[in-house]
């Protein structure tokens, strides 16, 4: 039996391991697709159905599990959050759409317990390239600030761009 | 009561000393600075020193074009010095036949070492049974199915000692095996992974790297190597150093090499005559022969070789700059400093990368002055103030650094700017010695990039400038000193678990590396230390009296990098131990490492000019 990646009811509750809810839509193969990318990262993984979208789920995930992270997947999204993510502020990861990332999802929610850098969405067995640039950041800015119009003309395209940032993130 | 505009144009940046001047009395009355635009020296700096200017207008008071203002704009008589830095790589492995795998993938699978013959999956089950194997898996065998393949082959005696997997599944195979074998994974060119060949599979425990396969003698024992061949072997080994999982398989034809690529030689022109010093001899042995050879006359690099192109070109651009013809321009000094470099492996099978030694030069080139006279014409026609050049950078400098708070002659400074290194020391009877070093900020930012990998001059300027941390939790980061910061909002997921830089207003920027933040901090501090603290020590040496570090009582730091988190204690520390006082100037009491060389243009004009 796969020890990784079990219903609730087979696991021992004192085990440590994190949580996912799936609604009933969801096949136990995407179940077990996503548990694949967690044990590959060393993280036990069990799984319970529950009625709800995505996001609730991970949040009530997340609440259960001893690691505090949690995982929701519906028939449409997945959603990863933390036991204390502020609620108001949604869930911390989220993907949507055909073609879910599913081994990516699991995989991404063993590196939040982890503390590691999430992995970097990938199809085939691509090789992570030792270095990428950065992207959207802003490149430093000279010692001093620019005086008058010019360091109000700077500030706004900064917040400007944060906020274009924030938002293609979204 | 006149008005009298300093400006010192520096490589980097342009700085404006604005002031009332009244016979002794010199009432300044606003500062500015602007990147500067275009090489120093030329006309078209013109355009950064209006803008200057005019920032510093503002700053008195008054509108930015209202140029009519200022009666008087010195500039610097700026040193004619230009630096230039490059890399030397002076080894390289390449493997003719692939046989090494060493690319260090984060979740290797099971635990030990595996020895067999290379096998395909597919060929498993026809392979003879008394025979160890080490399969092979492409992507197109899914872990659940190469999994079922191995527990079948191993269930019915077949000796599979460990696996080398194109997926990222080694985990998940080992996992679902009666016993786990060693796994590697994320191989991407499996196909290029020779069959039929003697295989050893090594997987450290967590938190452990590859012991046998990165020892030469281990190979040889699992190989059977004869002393020849365990000489051809030791570059793999060296590679695979400090990974968690390698991969060596012995091909009959298998050749490694280290190869040494011709850095070239140096030719260093000094009272001596000319000496000749290869540059793989490394930086040691370089800059003896540059400090025996003082006053340099010239340096010259072996034709055809990189380090011949890397001198032709400084002396190609400084005579363009001039219009002086390219036999009259002269290299003056040369800063060479050792430096590990990241280099892909010629025929590794996964993008495997080595630590190869290299060379890291910056030189400086003199020579008997730049077009000024240009610039002041075009300055004058842009402005309509009456423009002069005023006396020796240095003098200004210095000058302008006696305004620190605490300081008398005699007294040395150290400009630590983007492209050079300068020291000038005024003596208690006010003559001035100069020097002009290379290797600055620009060769900290040449080494930070080679050393750690990449190819980004902006990733490298932001290591250099800002300190670093760890981004612990969604809430949390570790900084370089070891204490924790929370946030009120939720750090980003790109963000998570990586090294990252603090820039101003804690705005975070994630290194994308897979580094740890203590490597990239030895990176920095390294590259710091080599350039500048050696450049300090070098440069007071050189201006001190009897050239004795500890007969000078006071060293003030200017220039932009001594705006530097580090580099002035880093100096300061490395200066106390001659008995020398040292730290970061502050110029008029205000502005900080700034200004030196134009507040010190407005101030001699009080005593030179009236």
């Amino acid at each position: 039996m796969n020890l990784w990646c079990r219903p609730a009811k087979q696991s021992p509750a004192e085990r440590p391991a994190m949580v996912l809810l799936a609604s009933p839509s969801v096949s136990e193969e995407e179940i077990l697709a996503l548990g694949a990318g967690s044990e590959e990262e060393g993280i036990p993984l069990v799984w319970e159905r529950l009625e709800g979208d995505a996001a609730s789920l991970a949040r009530e995930a997340a609440g259960r599990s001893r690691l505090e992270v949690g995982v929701g997947l519906d028939g449409a999204a997945g959603a990863v959050t933390l036991a204390k993510f502020p609620e108001e502020r949604g869930v911390y990861l989220r993907e949507e759409g055909p073609d879910l990332p599913l081994r990516w999802i699991g995989q991404a929610a063993a590196c939040l317990v982890k503390g590691e850098p999430l992995p970097r969405k990938r199809k085939g067995p691509e090789e992570e390239p030792r270095w990428e640039k950065t992207q959207g950041f802003p490149s430093p800015s000279p010692p001093e600030e620019p005086a008058g119009d010019e360091a109000m003309l700077t500030r706004i395209t900064r917040l400007v761009m944060e906020g274009l940032e924030q938002e293609r993130r979204r | 009561m006149p008005i009298v505009a300093g400006i010192d144009i520096g490589n980097s940046t342009t700085e404006v000393a604005l002031a009332r001047v009244e016979g002794r009395e010199v009432t300044f009355i606003g500062s500015a600075l602007h990147p500067t635009t275009g090489i120093k020296g030329t006309a078209q700096n013109a355009r950064g020193v209006v803008l200057a200017l005019g920032k510093a207008l503002e700053a008195a008071g008054w509108s930015r074009e209202d140029f009519r203002r200022v009666d008087l704009v010195r500039l610097n008589e700026a040193a004619p010095v230009i630096g230039d830095v490059a890399m030397e790589t002076v080894t390289e492995t390449i493997i003719t036949e692939s046989t090494m795998i060493g690319h260090n993938p984060t979740t290797p699978g099971g635990v030990g070492i595996g020895l067999g013959e290379t096998v395909l999956i597919d060929d498993l089950a026809s392979a003879p049974e008394d025979r160890a194997l080490v399969a092979v898996i492409p992507a197109d065998w899914d872990y659940e199915r190469a999994s079922e393949e191995l527990r079948k082959i191993l269930g019915r005696g077949g000796k599979v000692k460990a696996a080398i997997c194109q997926s990222d599944d080694g985990v998940l195979i080992a996992n679902r095996l009666p016993s786990p074998v060693p796994i590697v994974d994320e191989v991407r060119a499996i196909d290029r992974v020779p069959l039929g060949m003697p295989c050893c599979v090594e997987v450290a425990p967590p938190g452990r790297v590859v012991e046998t396969l990165a020892n030469p003698y281990d190979v040889a024992t699992l190989f059977g190597l004869s002393p020849e061949e365990t000489r051809q072997i030791v570059p793999v080994t060296r590679a695979l150093v400090g990974n968690r999982s390698a991969v060596v398989i012995r091909t009959p034809l298998g050749e490694v090499k280290e190869r040494s690529i011709p850095a070239g030689e140096l030719y260093v022109e000094g009272p001596a005559g000319r000496r000749t010093l290869n540059v793989e001899e490394g930086a040691g042995a370089i800059m003896a022969l540059v400090a025996e050879s003082e006053p340099l006359r010239d340096i010259f690099g072996q034709p055809g070789t990189n380090v011949g192109g890397m001198m032709e070109r400084v002396r190609r651009t400084m005579s363009n700059l001039t219009g002086i013809p390219i036999g009259d321009v002269h290299i003056r000094d040369l800063l060479a400093v050792d430096t590990l470099v990241p280099q892909k492996v010629v025929g590794g099978l996964a993008d495997e990368f080595s630590q190869e030694s290299g060379v890291a030069l910056a030189v400086m080139v003199e020579t008997r002055e730049l077009p000024m006279k240009h610039l002041a014409e075009a300055v004058r026609t842009e402005t309509g103030i009456a423009v002069e050049i005023g006396g020796v950078e240095a003098e200004m400098a210095i000058n302008g650094a006696l305004t620190t708070p605490g300081t008398k002659p005699p007294l040395a400074i150290i400009d630590l700017g983007a492209g050079s290194t300068d020291a000038s020391l005024m003596r208690e009877n006010g003559t001035v010695e100069l020097i002009h070093l290379a290797g600055a900020g620009n060769m900290v930012n040449t080494i930070i990039t080679s050393e750690l990998g990449f190819d980004d001059p902006e990733l490298a300027e932001s290591i250099k400038r800002y300190p670093l941390c760890k981004v612990e939790s969604v809430f949390h980061i570790r900084q370089e000193d070891g204490t924790v910061r929370f946030f009120d909002r939720p750090l980003e997921p790109h963000l998570f678990g990586r090294v990252a830089l603090i820039h101003e207003g804690d705005l975070l920027q994630p290194i994308p590396l897979r580094t740890t933040m203590e490597r990239v901090r030895q990176v920095r501090r390294k590259a710091k230390g080599e350039v500048f603290v050696t450049n300090a020590v070098r440069a007071l040496e050189r201006v001190a009296p009897a050239k004795n570090v500890r007969l000078l009582d006071h060293v003030v730091l200017v220039g932009g990098s001594a705006l530097d988190f580090e580099i002035p204690t880093m100096i300061t520390d490395a200066l106390s131990r001659y008995g020398v006082v040292s730290g970061r100037g502050n110029i008029r009491g205000v502005e900080g490492p700034r200004n030196a060389v134009a507040t010190g243009l407005v101030l001699t004009w009080g005593r030179e000019g009236t």
